[in-house]
């Protein structure tokens, strides 16, 4: 991303550190409910990975971003301009819904033309564009079929082909890999990797980090409608190495392996819940399981298998929360 | 906030024309409509007057001469029940079925007007709910003169218009209206058919001047009357309301006319306004 991109004739060229997006104290109340909580962030070319739990406002803060919800309080800005004011600004913008919803008597391709041309594209032109999106999404064998008829996968990669057809400048994809198969992750994966080193800025929703992992390293962590965490992947792996682990050991005697792991250094507790069930809570896992198999042979205590009980975002979410309290 | 960004001084792009949006949607939405099941359940509906009509042909044309019938099977059957069933398949999906359907992100995600997408969708099944009562209307017609084209006169090709008219109009003014209720009801059908059967249908039929309320009321009012046929279901309404109220049939279509280009707009902006929160 070292070069200005230029892109379709309506989008602006943007070059790396232009601030594509900008959310400016974004809040969103549904009744009583918050769904975004005075969210500020500023979003640059390339991927950017939204991640949190599911009900965490990933889906809130993208309808937000792409102006599908009226904020309750601060404002987008696209490209320095205010979305809810000129629906002009609609053309920078695509947009990847999370719900499984398509016109399913459509084919693929009139699907993306009639998509197209409401953009303003001519037959020619919204024909051309459809067909170069079919294609970068592997559709183009099943383009004339109903999408009724599309699997699971194939659903997901049309909603992707149709929110990047018209070359826009933001591209939003929310939870775009839900029901792929492997094949077609990885398909979409290299694509969305593609889009961001053409210059595009797109932003993925997920709750899997390994997913995001996989195609960028710049995520927004959000929990509760709060941006918790802004950044690198890598940082985040060390709050989750650094955040303790519950690590369930199955074992003969638990009581003995207690007494041997009570002492070391990357264990900060351990608890006996039944005579052969261990719970030890570790602040360096990775160290912890190399050293494990050492310490049951050293120790004489055999190993029956262990679970980790936490390696989620779901503790690591809880572990940033009372992090910051 | 961040420095401004390089593009900040980059024009706006214009968004895309309301006719080209217009155009595309109707196109659309009628190729969607065709496609639809629904159509082929309300086709079956508008097949009944035809049914009506080959039984008064075989055996009751000496009961009933033509114009008495087709004033009575207009009165009864399109006014009272064809116009609100069709008005209601084709006017409450209007943008209902995108909503539903949650198809409704794509269009909000478009540099479009709402109102064009409104506008489209709602010239889309206005056009083919009167084209459907339409062909049912010429097909009566067709039948009830097959063999016997002594039935045409002028009086009768005047009442046949007049009712034609009557009926198309009602037709879009509550398919209109019946999208209103799909932008602004979250069960559109259940007040539809609320409204239709228990508002319309009754009000319309209490003497006095609560009656002129009713859209039914105007719609019936502008229909032609005949002062000349005997044992119509419509000479027999209006006998048996002897104080109808005294609104001229001019007064009525213009009511009718302007409630077909207020519903328009009310929806259209409603719809403009309103925000989907769709999950």
């Amino acid at each position: 991303m070292s070069v200005p991109t230029t892109m379709g004739p309506e989008t602006p060229v943007m070059r790396p550190g232009t601030a594509v997006l900008e959310c400016d104290a974004l809040t969103r109340w549904y009744g009583q409910v918050i769904g975004v909580n005075s969210v500020s962030c500023t979003v640059h070319p390339g991927v950017t990975g939204l991640l949190g739990l599911n009900g965490a406002g990933k889906s809130t803060l993208f309808k937000l971003m792409a102006g599908q919800l009226k904020p309750s309080k601060g404002r987008v800005l696209l490209l320095g301009h205010d979305l809810a004011h000129d629906i002009g600004l609609y053309r920078w913008i695509g947009f990847c819904p999370e719900q499984d919803a398509l016109y399913e008597s459509m084919t693929g391709r009139e699907m993306l033309v009639y998509l197209l041309r409401l953009h303003g594209l001519s037959p020619r032109e919204a024909g051309a564009r459809a067909e170069g999106a079919l294609v970068r999404t592997h559709l183009i064998d099943d383009a004339d079929r109903p999408v009724g008829g599309y699997s699971k996968g194939m659903r997901q990669k049309i909603k992707l082909a149709q929110a990047m057809a018209h070359d826009p400048a933001v591209i939003f994809l929310d939870e775009p890999f839900n029901g792929m198969d492997p094949v077609s992750r990885h398909e979409s994966m290299a694509l969305i990797r593609e889009l961001g080193a053409e210059g595009k800025c797109v932003l993925v929703s997920s709750h899997i980090l390994h997913e995001v992992e996989q195609m960028t390293s710049t995520i927004l962590l959000i929990q509760n409608g709060r941006i918790l965490a802004e950044g690198n992947v890598s940082d985040i792996r060390d709050l989750v190495e650094r955040h303790p682990h519950r690590i369930a050991i199955e074992t003969d005697d638990a009581r003995a392996l207690a007494a041997i792991l009570i002492g070391a250094e990357d264990v900060l507790g351990v608890r006996v819940e039944a005579p052969t069930r261990l719970i030890v809570e570790s602040n360096h896992p990775r160290l912890f399981f190399g050293r494990l198999p050492e310490v049951a042979l050293d120790g004489g205590v055999p190993i029956r298998g262990y679970v980790t009980e936490d390696d989620d975002l779901k503790s690591l979410f809880e572990y940033l929360v009372e992090d910051g309290s | 906030m961040s420095a401004p960004p390089l593009n900040a001084d980059r024009p706006i792009p214009a968004p895309v024309p309301f006719g080209t949006v217009f155009q595309l949607v109707f196109a659309q939405a009628v190729r969607d409509l065709v496609r639809r099941r629904r159509l082929l359940f309300i086709a079956f509906a508008g097949l009944a007057p035809l049914l009506l009509t080959l039984l008064w042909r075989n055996g009751a044309t000496e009961v009933l001469d033509a114009s008495a019938f087709f004033s009575n099977l207009v009165g009864t059957l399109y006014l009272s029940i064809l116009v609100y069933l069709v008005g209601l398949a084709f006017g409450v999906p209007t943008i209902h079925d995108e909503v539903e359907g949650r198809t409704i992100t794509y269009l909000l995600t478009r540099p479009i007007s709402r109102v064009a997408v409104y506008a489209g969708r709602l010239a889309a099944v206005q056009v083919l709910a009167a084209v459907l009562l339409a062909l049912s209307l010429v097909l009566c017609f067709a039948f009830m003169v097959v063999g016997d084209f002594g039935v045409v006169d002028v009086h009768f090709v005047k009442q046949y218009v007049n009712h034609v008219w009557i009926v198309l109009l009602a037709t879009m003014v509550f398919t209109g209206l019946f999208a209103i209720f799909g932008v602004v009801f979250k069960r559109p059908l259940v007040w539809g058919v609320a409204y239709a059967f228990a508002w319309e249908g009754v009000v319309s039929k209490i003497p006095g001047q609560m009656q002129t309320w009713t859209l039914e009321f105007h719609v019936r009012n502008v229909m032609m009357r005949d002062e000349d046929v005997q044992g119509s279901m419509i000479e027999f309404l209006r006998q048996m309301m002897v104080e109808n109220p005294d609104v001229s049939p001019w007064v009525s279509t213009g009511l009718l006319l302007v409630a077909l280009v207020a519903f328009s707009i009310i929806g259209g902006l409603v719809f403009g306004r309103r925000e989907y929160v769709v999950n």
